[in-house]
């Protein structure tokens, strides 16, 4: 027989097979079972139903309840607007009937403007032929004055026949300017300020530094606060030994405590390198020489320096957007790695090299730091600034102990932050 | 006994309700059926009842899950099923008597299970090893697949392939013993 014959006649004799007989003792093991089983109670099953149709309810009770405050309130509202509103249409009303009655009065006082206006024209006409009449004159004898000194024939009246300008214009004279009282009070106040032009030249630029110190004063209000990435091109001078020109770059933040004076502060990035071929006196101090190479005949030091310079700058105010800068701080010294390489003469003609590294970073006593320079505004409100500093070492720096001196150019570029 | 569907829902409901009379009735009218089942997933007959009461527990537990209008036959066939299954998984450790014979033996006509009654073939059934006669009952009667049946009793689809293919070599041979049995029974006794 195949299996799945087998199978299928196995399945319908089995499938609904029904077990004959009752066991008592099956139904006794069965209560012995479930009294160590806790059924639940009924409801317990129903747990999260109840629990989201009692919130149900209770979100529904809170709508109702909200709606029904929020319906009798503007009932009440409303109702205060309806009363407001019959009260203004009866005053509306009431002044509508008032409007009417006074329609139907005899206007009396009418006569009593026109006469009051007419007396106040006759007056003004009468004053204002007088003032024209004493103009003229007074124009007459002021041209018969000019006229008699052309008579003389000095040069300032023949260049004014040349330009054929009027004599009024040319003389600059004061009557000609004079505006009668009718034109006055015919032009706005717009027109009588196209009279007096601005002058096109700065005023700005004729400012005494004083002036432009106040103005600043005035509008400087608190601490403000610039920073600015910088970058300066500098040669240390060593005794002994030869610097070369290194770049730093790094950030600045400016305090500017008042428009003259202003704290500098932030954190420079250097390699510098040096070295020493002249004098190797100093070579003693330096670790990791090796006779047995040779005679030592150059040492050359690189050092990863980062500076944190504190200066306190002095602004001399040229204009409102220039001024001379002079500075006066100290500079700590972070040495964070030095590499040392040695050149060794062997045998008159061949060198040999090694090198050292100190990897441990170590901070060092500084500098005195003397600055001058000058900044400027840009279109952009940034500030460009330009300065020549020199740096005095306080003590011996470096692995190879030496006080370094640093004279540079350096450049910022200041953003105002606050 | 036939109980009609109302009826049903009602000793249902009062089930979900913890009534223990109504669980007693329920118990009482489904014990036929869920014995005829966990019998054939079983060693004896105890330890049958033990899977039926294991099922009747969770029913009893799961009321409220029913579907009305579904056939409560077929749900609780499913529940006493896994029920089985279950008791299988606790005991699986403890089934060591793991027969590897494989000998194959084939029923030529289907004269030897229409001779033989079902509570014999159920005995054929019950004295297959435990692993194998899982498998058997999964696949022929429930109509498990073979990765069904590998995913609940936790053993790879081949192992199942195998286990199937044994039971039914020694399913046969037992069959066909016990027909020879019954054979001489009768002879003697005729």
């Amino acid at each position: 027989m195949e299996d799945n014959t087998f199978d299928s006649e196995v399945k319908s004799k089995l499938e609904n097979y029904e077990a004959t007989g009752f066991d008592p003792t099956a139904l006794a093991s069965l209560h012995h079972q479930m009294a160590t089983v806790s059924i639940l109670p009924w409801y317990r099953n129903y747990r999260t139903e109840l629990l989201v149709g009692s919130a149900f309810l209770f979100t529904i009770l809170l709508i109702i309840w909200s709606q029904w405050l929020f319906t009798s309130r503007s009932a009440t509202i409303l109702e205060r607007e309806i009363m407001s509103l019959r009260d203004q249409v009866q005053e509306f009303e009431r002044l509508q009937t008032e409007r009417q009655q006074t329609k139907s009065m005899n206007p009396d006082t009418l006569k009593y403007f026109d006469e009051q206006d007419k007396i106040s024209s006759d007056e003004y006409l009468s004053l204002s032929s007088t003032i024209k009449r004493l103009e003229t004159a007074l124009q007459e004898v002021l041209v018969e004055q000019v006229k008699q000194k052309d008579v003389v024939g000095n040069q300032e009246n023949n260049l004014a026949s040349q330009d054929e300008e009027p004599l009024n214009q040319k003389t600059n004279l004061s009557f000609t300017k004079r505006i009668s009282p009718h034109s006055v009070a015919t032009e706005s106040r717009r027109a009588i300020a196209r009279n007096f032009p601005i002058d096109p030249a700065s005023p700005e630029r004729n400012l005494s530094t004083k002036a432009i110190r106040d103005i600043k004063k005035h509008y400087h209000k608190g601490l403000s606060i610039q920073v600015a990435p910088v970058f300066s091109l500098s040669k240390g001078f060593y005794n002994p030994g030869n610097g070369r020109f290194d770049l730093s770059v790094g950030l600045l933040g400016d305090f500017i405590t008042s428009p003259s004076i202003s704290l500098e502060t932030g954190i420079l990035y250097t390699q510098r390198h040096y070295s020493i071929s002249s004098d190797l006196a100093q070579r003693n101090v330096l670790p990791g020489i090796d006779e047995s190479l040779g005679e030592l005949s150059n040492v050359d030091i690189d050092s990863w320096i980062y500076e944190m310079p504190v200066n306190i700058k002095y602004r001399y105010p040229i204009s409102m957007k220039a001024n001379w800068i002079a500075g006066l701080g100290y500079s700590t010294y972070l040495y964070t790695k030095q590499l040392i390489e040695y050149d060794y003469q062997y045998n008159q003609s061949a060198s040999l090299n090694s090198a050292y590294t100190i990897n441990r970073a170590k901070v060092y006593s500084g500098t005195l730091n003397l600055m001058l320079g000058f900044n400027s505004e840009l279109k952009n409100k940034k500030i460009l600034e330009t300065s020549i500093y020199y740096q005095q070492g306080l003590g011996k720096m470096g692995i190879e102990e030496t006080i370094p001196t640093f004279v540079g150019l350096r450049g910022a570029y200041w953003f105002q932050v606050k | 006994m036939v109980i009609v569907e109302q009826d049903l829902y009602k000793l249902l409901d009062s089930c979900g309700k913890g009534n223990r009379t109504s669980q007693d009735r329920l118990y009482k009218e489904f014990y036929a059926y869920a014995m005829g089942v966990c019998l054939r997933y079983s060693r004896t007959r105890e330890e049958a009842i033990e899977i039926v009461n294991d099922g009747f527990i969770k029913i009893f537990t799961n009321l409220h899950r029913y579907s009305r209008g579904l056939s409560f036959k077929g749900w609780l066939r499913k529940i006493m099923v896994n029920s089985a299954i279950d008791y299988f998984r606790k005991n699986e450790k403890h089934y060591n008597s793991l027969d590897i014979s494989r000998g194959q033996y084939e029923i030529t006509g289907a004269s030897v299970l229409d001779q033989l009654a079902e509570e014999d073939i159920i005995a054929a059934i019950q004295r297959l090893p435990p692993s194998y006669r899982m498998v058997f009952n999964l696949y022929v009667i429930e109509g498990y697949k073979h990765e069904e049946i590998a995913n609940q009793l936790n053993i790879s689809e081949g192992t199942s392939k195998s286990n199937l293919a044994i039971a039914r070599s020694k399913l046969q041979k037992i069959l066909i013993t016990e027909q020879a049995d019954q054979l001489n029974r009768g002879q003697h006794g005729g």
